[in-house]
């Protein structure tokens, strides 16, 4: 793990708004490589404002953030959340084939198959994604994390990734979340399950307003 | 629409003596991006084939309307058809983001960096083709409906045409506008409409002047540098306010 304390994101008083109002101030963090940091706080207290000001969805006003090194947001993390970017007239592997072609890959077959496999979706390649379960569509959005390495997207922001899954499920992609610290990457997760394999707790409870 | 060979060509840069890993994120392209809306707009045909529908529907009521009087029908037939237009265009753009930012795509397209004005002009270039592109076709059923002379009708069509991408790209706005509302759609026409009148005139306008014997193709052309201004001009303006979406 020599990969260990190289920063990857560094959050310095950073200011949790959604619009005009403040949710928590004085928000840090220290994200190395190899780091799983579960995000923690009361329904109401950021979580997910944090994770779409990361994404750049939302307008950091207040704090720094730097990210390898560099001052300013993620460049190109892996964003999952509630909306999942799912089109329903897309089928299942033009769905999963679009949200890699994102981050400048182009799936093979045998690509898309092994990522399906993994999800549980064999077979379901062509099946259009209306037809799917909420637990299942939200697999198709899960299967691209078989597919991405650290030297793609080095940080990860999951919200609430375990939603609608079985423990058979919960248990694959915790496995496959400590194989992508071990290979360099880093996650920042909220989930309101214990996470077994997260090495970095953030309690946005301490910080608020 | 072939396979570009593109693969995961991330390069990483590890500087030794601060130990930071630095990658070099790469977007998707324009071919993946056109493909995808064309995909999207191909298995969702029931979506534009609404607005179509009504297209053919008021076009084809008028006539059974207004009565047999062929000249009548033939000074009404280039209004009508233009106003149908028109009403078809205001009624499909209603799609044309929300469900982008419903289903979470905008989302996923900003996060992964991806040029926002390319996808949005891709998004209305095949939305242009799958309605106004067809409703120009459509509109050459005037010929049997209002007894309009096939030169007419050709004039109808190229000045729906010049005419069309500008309305598309107004409603567009209007519909980004409008995107964080909860009751968005309702507004569109109410913002887009007025700002569309101008060209609804000028396109009727035109067909007329070659109607009665005089060069209306200054008007088309002005019609047509509109068009081209905006569908160069809009998708940033649009990109911009897309960004903007989240911020409620």
């Amino acid at each position: 793990m020599t990969v260990l304390d190289t920063p990857v994101l560094t959050l310095d008083e950073m200011m949790v708004q959604r619009g005009e109002i403040p949710l928590c101030e004085g928000v840090t963090l220290h994200l190395s490589a190899g780091s799983i940091c579960h995000l923690i706080g009361a329904n109401g207290t950021g979580k997910t404002t944090l994770l779409m000001q990361l994404a750049g969805l939302l307008p950091v006003l207040t704090g720094e953030i730097s990210y390898q090194g560099l001052s300013g947001l993620p460049i190109q993390p892996l964003y999952v959340s509630h909306q999942l970017g799912i089109h329903p007239n897309l089928t299942v592997a033009q769905n999963l084939t679009f949200l890699l072609n994102l981050y400048g890959i182009t799936p093979s077959a045998t690509d898309i198959d092994d990522a399906l496999t993994w999800v549980g979706l064999q077979g379901f390649e062509t099946i259009s994604s209306s037809h799917l379960s909420a637990g299942q569509t939200r697999r198709i959005t899960l299967a691209r994390l078989y597919l991405l390495t650290p030297a793609v997207t080095p940080l990860w922001l999951l919200d609430e990734p375990f939603t609608a899954l079985d423990v058979d499920m919960v248990a694959r992609m915790e496995a496959r979340l400590c194989d992508f610290a071990q290979a360099g990457g880093s996650i920042l997760m909220t989930s309101h399950q214990a996470v077994g394999v997260a090495n970095q707790m953030l309690d946005l409870s301490d910080y608020m307003v | 629409m072939t396979d570009s060979p593109m693969q995961v060509s991330t390069t990483i840069t590890a500087n030794k003596k601060s130990n930071i890993i630095v990658t070099t994120p790469r977007s998707i392209g324009f071919m993946q991006l056109w493909r995808r809306e064309w995909q999207v707009k191909q298995q969702g045909a029931v979506q534009w084939l609404y607005p179509l529908v009504l297209f053919l529907v008021i076009i084809t009521l008028f006539p059974l309307a207004v009565g047999s009087e062929p000249a009548l029908l033939q000074r009404l037939g280039v209004s009508a058809v233009w106003i149908a237009a028109l009403l078809s265009l205001v009624m499909g753009v209603d799609g044309l983001f929300k469900p982008a930012l419903d289903n979470g795509t905008l989302a996923q397209l900003v996060v992964a960096n991806a040029s926002l004005p390319l996808w949005v002009l891709i998004r209305l270039v095949i939305h242009w083709i799958f309605s106004s592109g067809i409703v120009a076709i459509l509109s050459l059923l005037a010929v049997p409906l209002f007894q309009l002379s096939w030169f007419e009708a050709w004039i109808l069509m190229a000045s729906i045409v010049t005419g069309s991408p500008m309305l598309l790209m107004l409603s567009a706005v209007a519909s980004s506008l409008t995107l964080s509302l909860k009751n968005g759609a309702v507004l569109v026409p109410l913002i887009a409409l007025p700002m569309q009148l101008p060209v609804l005139i000028f396109a009727t306008g035109a067909v007329d002047l070659f109607a009665t014997g005089l060069n209306g193709l200054p008007i088309l052309a002005l019609l047509l540098a509109g068009s081209i201004i905006s569908v160069l001009v809009m998708p940033w303006v649009i990109a911009v306010t897309l960004k903007m979406s989240w911020l409620n």
